[in-house]
């Protein structure tokens, strides 16, 4: 962690702004009538960032593309729409914590004014420029409840290549994609046709993504398409996932590269109890290679979850 | 063809006889007109169309006046029930009667009430008759109170309260209109007693009856040696008889003697408020009381001849028994007290002789003489201290011996342990493991806050 990043700190600077903002609360009575606010209608003021408080729109417009049924859904406004919420940057690079009467973790959109999968976004004029978010639903997104499960480190930060095994329709692809940022690479492998459709329709909008509808477990098939990553993501589910994700490092993870793996017990071992599942997987990465350095289990969100980051072909200790 | 054919007609069980022969003659007009052509043609000139007469040549002239020249067999059916009906007698002309006739299906009982007439009558002769209980239905529209009854049902399921939608007074008078009934169940009950059932012949007669059934012979002879049998062979087979009974008679006496001078006299100074009341005191008085109480009615039992095999005393017996002897353990530990305590109450009484007169004179008798000098107060206090404790250790070296009583109550039923055990184990697992949620409603944040800083994996090495 940045020793400049950190977010108390941060927050210990603008604790000023903050209260001000809270400040804003009596004017709420005014616009009491405002519902569902994410479709239209003026939200509440947003404070960005770096400090400064600013009168924003309650959500963009447009409608909310991907998984059809939930994008068309009115309901309440997004994060207390019509108050005032607060955007501050998490521990994480790229990645931002949306605060107002519920937090949210949020991700800074790539492509203003589109939903992916009709998550809530919230925008924040910055005088000239618009800053919209998106919020992270960790019930949809294994990273999402690992970042809220407090992971130590997630290793993809804004500008890293990532490699995503098991990309399904793109949702947390999208998101991976906001944080790396336009100068990262995403990417996205899925073997399945039709969320692979899915995840092309995501890839159409957002230039640093590249879909690959491929079996993750013949690497060689597209492997002139990928570069080296510095980070493998996978969420394969599948018995031989550790292998899969070794194979895959082996041709594309540099030296010295991190991995992150969701592992759902079930799908490894339905038999065994979860724990001695993820203690053998855990045996099987130390076996290809890959150290694993941390471990995490995603209980409130996921059953029988756990999320392992480790480091490829780590550098050989330095002597003292 | 034509001889498959002819085999066809001349079938006998389709065509009939009469029918047969004129086709027979038929044929033979054909083979006459026809000769030289074809065999097969009258084959064909069998069939003739519907109003061809020349098919009606071989018919019988039907005779006009006959039944059968206007009825075919239908009619001739229904003229034949309408004859056998007319023979009956029932007319014609009157279709009501017809259909009265006929049997309905579900009739409407016109005629009930003058049949419900008919069976009260019928009722009222057997009331007279047989003194059932609908004899009281002409008078008060009550049967008699002795008849409770036949079916089951009358006598269950009536328990229910229906004490809704009543006001109290029906309550009232519904309780004491049951209580006079009862009142006079109980009468008639008591009526039907005599003196005899207060009698222990009672008894006697189970007895008589269960000694019947050995041999008469047997009894007399047994009678017939008592008288010359000598004391010894006589104390030989009441001990065969009844081995409890020289035992009992002993215990009696030695008991009695207990009770005269040792327990009477120290109960004696319980009631004067010389020393206060103890239960165990009371309990070994009480106790011994009934014992011998007991032991004299078995004696009567026996001394009447009466088999106290079987009697009820028996066990009451063995009862008081191990009681007594139970408490035995703690009266011999304080025998010593006793003693002293009982000649000091001597000594008190010997002083106070011209005031309580008899009394202190079956006192003293009783009490056996110690002569011991000391503060008689103090000695008393202390007996009693020691006779508490000593009641205390009792009970607990009772506990002691249950194995029940000492197991905590969790640990009496297996099954209720380890459902506690799991109970348990599931709060404690939610402290350790957050339980997980689904997304119900569209997801909108955490209402708990995020914290950034905030890291909970597990390092691996």
């Amino acid at each position: 962690m940045k020793p400049g990043f950190s977010p108390r700190m941060d927050r210990g600077g603008r604790g000023g702004g903050r209260g001000g903002g809270r400040g804003g609360f009596g004017d709420r009575g005014g616009r009491g009538g405002f519902r569902g606010g994410f479709r239209g209608g003026r939200g509440g003021g947003f404070q960005s960032p770096d400090g400064g408080g600013f009168r924003g729109r309650g959500g963009g417009r447009g409608t909310p593309r991907g998984r059809g049924g939930r994008g068309g859904r009115g309901g309440r406004g997004g994060f207390g729409g019509g108050k005032k919420v607060l955007i501050e940057p998490h521990r994480h690079e790229g990645v931002f914590i949306c605060r107002g009467k519920e937090d949210a973790l949020v991700t800074k959109n790539m492509v203003v004014g589109e939903s992916v999968y009709g998550e809530k976004r919230i925008s924040v004029e910055e005088g000239e420029t618009k800053i919209e978010y998106r919020a992270w639903n960790p019930f949809r997104s294994k990273l999402a409840a690992a970042i809220l499960g407090g992971v130590d480190q997630i290793h993809i930060k804004p500008g890293a290549k990532v490699m995503y095994l098991g990309a399904a329709s793109g949702t947390t692809v999208s998101h991976v994609s906001d944080i790396v940022g336009p100068e990262g690479l995403v990417y996205a492998v899925e073997f399945s046709h039709r969320s692979g459709r899915d995840l092309l329709n995501v890839a159409k909008k957002r230039t640093n993504i590249i879909p690959i509808i491929e079996d993750a477990r013949h690497p060689h098939k597209y492997r002139m398409l990928v570069g080296m990553v510095d980070v493998i993501f996978a969420d394969v589910a599948q018995p031989d996932q550790t292998r899969i994700v070794a194979l895959n490092a082996h041709n594309f993870l540099k030296n010295g590269g991190h991995f992150v793996i969701s592992i759902k017990a079930n799908c490894i071992d339905s038999t065994a109890a979860p724990e001695a599942v993820f203690a053998s997987e855990v045996k099987k990465m130390s076996a290809e290679n890959m150290k694993p350095q941390e471990q995490l289990t995603l209980e409130p969100y996921e059953r029988d979850h756990a999320v392992v980051v480790g480091i490829y072909r780590p550098p050989p200790k330095q002597k003292k | 063809m034509g001889a498959g054919a002819s085999e066809v007609w001349s079938d006998p069980g389709t065509i009939n006889l009469v029918f047969r022969q004129k086709f027979e003659f038929l044929f033979v007009i054909c083979l006459l007109l026809f000769r030289g052509k074809h065999a097969q043609r009258p084959n064909k000139d069998k069939v003739y169309d519907e109003d061809d007469p020349e098919a009606y040549n071989d018919m019988p002239v039907p005779d006009k006046k006959s039944s059968t020249y206007t009825k075919d067999k239908i009619d001739e059916f229904h003229d034949e029930k309408i004859a056998k009906l007319l023979a009956r007698g029932v007319q014609m002309e009157s279709d009501q009667e017809e259909v009265d006739d006929e049997e309905e299906v579900m009739p409407l009982d016109l005629s009930e009430s003058e049949d419900d007439e008919g069976e009260e009558e019928e009722n009222e002769e057997e009331g007279t008759d047989m003194e059932s209980d609908l004899e009281g239905r002409n008078e008060d529209e009550l049967p008699n109170e002795m008849a409770w009854g036949r079916k089951k049902k009358l006598f269950y399921d009536s328990d229910y309260v229906t004490s809704k939608g009543k006001s109290q007074e029906e309550l009232e008078a519904e309780e004491q209109e049951e209580e006079e009934e009862a009142k006079n169940i109980q009468k008639r009950l008591a009526a039907n007693l005599s003196e005899e059932d207060y009698d222990l012949n009672f008894f006697q007669e189970f007895a008589v009856e269960k000694d019947e059934s050995k041999p008469v012979e047997k009894e007399e002879r047994i009678v017939k040696d008592l008288k010359q049998m000598s004391q010894k062979e006589k104390m030989k087979l009441l001990k065969k008889e009844s081995p409890e009974l020289l035992e009992l008679i002993q215990d009696f006496k030695a008991k009695l003697n207990e009770l005269k001078n040792e327990l009477q006299p120290l109960m004696q100074m319980v009631k004067e408020g010389k020393i206060p009341a103890g239960k165990v005191s009371t309990l070994g008085y009480i106790s011994l009381i009934v014992y011998c109480t007991n032991i004299s009615f078995y004696l009567v039992l026996k001394a009447k001849r009466i088999p106290a095999h079987n009697h009820p005393v028996i066990e009451r017996l063995l009862t008081y028994r191990n009681l007594i002897n139970e408490l035995g353990t703690v009266d011999a530990r304080l025998a010593p007290e006793f003693r002293q305590l009982l000649a000091g109450g001597e000594k008190n009484k010997a002083g106070s002789k011209q005031a309580e007169g008899k009394k202190s004179k079956e006192s003293g008798e009783a009490v056996p003489e110690a002569e011991e000098e000391s503060d008689s107060d103090l000695d008393e206090e202390e007996a009693l201290r020691f006779y508490k404790e000593a009641e205390e250790r009792l009970k607990l070296k009772r506990k002691g011996n249950n194995p029940e009583d000492e197991m905590k109550k969790i640990d009496r039923n297996p099954r209720v342990k380890h459902r506690e055990k799991f109970r348990r184990a599931k709060i404690r697992r939610k402290g350790q493991v957050r339980e997980v949620r689904h997304e119900e409603t569209r997801y909108s944040g955490e209402l708990s806050g995020i914290r950034a800083g905030v890291k909970k994996s597990v390092k691996l090495k």
